[in-house]
């Protein structure tokens, strides 16, 4: 899910058909819903994409700095740089692509931890 | 005076083709009513546009033409005029026509936002916009060069789109429904059109007409969040607008919206006598003596938005409504399809404004774009 944010942040959008609205300098996540009125706009560039894969609101708060870079690559285990260097997004991408089991409230270390059990590297 | 005006045999000639090349969307069509088009613009024998005069030489209405077909129309079924001989068929859509138009101008329309309506020959539209920057006049010296204000402009293009429905009519209630006993449910038909056409306006005033976002409408805060919107926010608002030559006199709420600001005291009590030591007349009147309110889903329930009806919207007509009919044989049934094709532009910025209720001033305050002027 990606978030959103106005491109002129004075103002604010609403999509008639599903009611999505945007106010100021609000960043929000996509709705799953999007309305003709809302991809007009993602492609027009009122809407602007601010971010790749969100899980948790909460914790991608926590971890601020992670959401203003564009979307990360996608993880690869083949040894390219070491999984301490990974970020919490693409550790927990990880995670979900070998069937590891994870909470919102799973730290860094903890999801390095699990993933070692597991016996990715 | 049955006959008197002789359209039993002349209303195509004399009225419908005339009006039909009149709404031609393909020109730039303008939106014009059967009798109204009658009374100042149908042609006479020489193709002068005359229009039809009683017999007490006043422009005809709707009562003439019946008394000169001869039918009541308390009486008559649709099914009547299309089988009728001689040129009275015509009137059929036109009826059904005016039925719509008049549920589409009930109640609150898009025509309480828009401050005209203008015929477009083209589908997509090029408007132009210009801002003026510096425009204050300054004290020049004898044979001085006069400075020039600093001007930007360039266009922005709006596409226009086409809104259609069509019902049937079974023979069975041709048949059987009088023609007064039918305008109901077609008002209702026109209803819904004008539902459909007022949100796609309030849909521009708070989007704009462009995608960029480059004409979304500007969101200003309030005193409290706490409080939400109140009187005073009003009056900040109507205090700038007067300082940017603005008139933010209407108002759109949702209806939860409406249910707050409706009863902020200003707004519910009367203040007559031991209201207020001295009446303040200010010249450029800050606080309206009347504010047309209208309701919308468009806007959040936190939210008002204030516009001036002058300077804020413009309808884009291509073609005007456009009733049409067909018979279906094999069904036994009378198709009418009715269309309009239609768009919005926006013609001043400043000309809009949403107070919100969530938002704090200290960090919405009114956008450079709105610097006053005075």
């Amino acid at each position: 899910m990606k978030r959103i944010r106005l491109r002129d942040r004075t103002g604010m959008f609403r999509d008639p058909k599903t009611g999505f609205t945007l106010v100021g300098d609000e960043e929000k996540a996509l709705p799953q819903n999007i309305g003709d009125m809302t991809r007009r706009w993602l492609n027009a560039g009122g809407l602007v994409i601010l971010s790749g894969p969100v899980i948790d609101p909460d914790l991608e708060q926590e971890e601020g700095p992670e959401l203003i870079p564009p979307p990360p690559p996608p993880p690869q285990v083949d040894g390219r740089k070491p999984l301490a260097d990974w970020l919490i997004t693409e550790l927990r991408k990880l995670c979900r692509m070998n069937d590891i089991k994870i909470v919102p409230k799973d730290t860094k270390k903890i999801l390095l931890e699990k993933l070692r059990k597991a016996g990715v590297s | 005076m049955s006959g008197a005006l002789g359209l039993k045999n002349s209303l195509y000639n004399r009225v419908i083709a005339p009006l039909q090349r009149y709404r031609d969307g393909e020109k730039g069509g303008k939106e014009i009513s059967f009798i109204d088009f009658a009374a100042t613009r149908a042609i006479d024998e020489s193709g002068r546009h005359v229009g039809l005069k009683n017999s007490a030489n006043e422009p005809i209405t709707w009562q003439n033409v019946w008394e000169d077909l001869a039918i009541d129309p308390a009486q008559v079924s649709l099914d009547n005029l299309l089988t009728t001989s001689g040129d009275v068929k015509y009137l059929a859509p036109e009826i059904v026509r005016g039925y719509i138009l008049k549920g589409l101008e009930a109640d609150q329309t898009y025509l309480d936002l828009v401050a005209g309506v203008e015929s477009v020959d083209s589908m997509t539209v090029t408007s132009p916009w210009l801002r003026m920057d510096d425009t204050n006049p300054e004290a020049v010296g004898e044979a001085e060069t006069i400075p020039l204000a600093d001007m930007v402009w360039g266009h922005k293009t709006i596409e226009l789109n086409k809104r259609a429905k069509a019902i049937q009519f079974s023979d069975e209630l041709l048949l059987r429904c009088k023609l007064p006993l039918l305008s109901y449910y077609l008002r209702k038909f026109g209803v819904m059109l004008a539902v459909d056409l007022y949100n796609e306006a309030m849909s521009t005033m708070v989007n704009g007409d462009q995608a960029d976002s480059s004409d979304t409408c500007a969101v200003v805060g309030v005193a409290s969040t706490s409080d939400g919107v109140v009187f005073k926010d009003f009056l900040r608002a109507w205090i700038r607008a007067r300082r940017i030559s603005m008139n933010w006199n209407s108002m759109v709420t949702s209806e939860a919206g409406a249910w707050g600001v409706l009863q902020l005291s200003e707004f519910a009590n009367q203040m007559g006598v031991g209201g207020t030591v001295v009446t303040i007349e200010t010249r450029n009147q800050v606080i309206p003596a009347r504010m047309p309110h209208l309701i919308s889903s468009v806007i959040t329930d936190d939210q008002v938005l204030l516009y001036d009806k002058s300077q804020a919207l413009l309808h884009l007509v291509f073609r005007p409504l456009l009733v049409e009919s067909e018979r279906i044989i094999m069904r036994q049934l009378q198709g009418t399809a009715c269309s309009i094709i239609c768009g919005w532009s926006t013609i001043d910025r400043n000309a809009r404004v949403i107070l919100d209720g969530t938002k704090a001033f200290s960090g919405y305050g009114f956008p450079s774009y709105m610097a006053p002027l005075v």
